[in-house]
């Protein structure tokens, strides 16, 4: 399944909502384009789910990324789904920064991570954990509403139906 | 076991499972490790892994609870999608919920997967089935 998004190309459009240039744009879409990650099929613009991943630059990874319906932050690998905004995740997956973070905090290295999460390339596990670092009141904040939920909906001995 | 419970699903009465790409494998390859069935979502292509409604829509069609970790996420979650499902009168093989924040941590991580084998060793599928559950917590 491809990921659809609008219609047909619209450099300008997509430059202001990335805050970038319509030729550096241009030249990250027909790279992607190139290389099958992206295509216009009967009028519609359509991103493989591996755009993302296989984009070299940030600037690929940031267009990939507006493509597929996703809210932008000053990260290229960490992004929010949208409508209603969604806590920050890694590109391309459905771990949240926050997940990264509570490792990190149990004082987990990168190769550990790695290796406990093993869809996560050092790169993104490293984004993950720069952005909390840069972020940390905001993803603080989630994880004590995610702590709240678990200890406010969970039985404390006998199971009970949510 | 609840009274509804007379036939064993793929010759089981327990639980199959399908755990979500946020749970560290060791905890799945324990689950398996004590005879339950078990399918890991890292194992499905990319683009159903970014789906929470395609994991779950996986282990409905193959009849298995899905374990996860995705609960608080404003936009999506796992406690809209079974309302939604609800809503629509749409039946999973059921949900358990649990804390990631306890299974990064390197000791209580075995607490969880202990505290989860007790829950499913107690109660069968046909219990679990279409329903959203938390995991009991320590």
């Amino acid at each position: 399944m491809t990921k659809r998004s609008g219609n047909q190309t619209d450099f300008a459009r997509w430059a202001a909502a990335i805050d970038s240039s319509a030729e550096e744009i241009k030249a990250a879409w027909e790279d992607l384009q190139r290389r099958g990650l992206v295509a216009v099929k009967r009028s519609k613009v359509t991103v493989s789910p591996l755009a993302m991943r296989r984009a070299t630059s940030d600037m690929q990874r940031r267009l990939a990324a507006h493509l597929s319906g996703y809210v932008l932050t000053d990260n290229s690998y960490i992004v929010r789904q949208a409508d209603p905004p969604g806590n920050p995740c890694i590109l391309n997956t459905r771990i949240a920064v926050e997940h990264i973070a509570n490792y990190f905090k149990e004082g987990w290295g990168v190769m550990d991570i790695e290796r406990d999460l093993n869809i996560l390339t050092r790169e993104e596990i490293e984004a993950a954990i720069q952005y909390y670092l840069n972020h940390r009141e905001e993803i603080e904040r989630h994880m004590q509403r995610s702590r709240e939920l678990y200890e406010a909906h969970a039985p404390k001995r006998e199971p009970i139906l949510a | 076991m609840s009274k509804f419970t007379s036939t064993p699903l793929n010759d089981t009465l327990f639980a199959r499972l399908l755990f979500d790409v946020m749970i560290p494998a060791e905890i799945a390859e324990a689950m398996q490790a004590q005879s339950y069935d078990v399918v890991e979502a890292r194992a499905f292509p990319l683009e159903m892994q970014q789906d929470d409604h395609a994991i779950l829509e996986a282990a409905a069609e193959q009849r298995r609870v899905l374990i996860t970790c995705n609960y608080s996420d404003p936009q999506s979650n796992f406690c809209l999608i079974h309302e939604d499902w609800r809503a629509r009168s749409m039946e999973h093989a059921g949900i358990v919920l649990i804390p990631q924040y306890q299974i990064s941590n390197r000791l209580r991580r075995w607490e969880v997967r202990d505290r989860l084998l007790n829950f499913l060793n107690q109660h069968m599928w046909d219990e679990l089935y279409n329903q959203l559950w938390w995991l009991p917590q320590g």
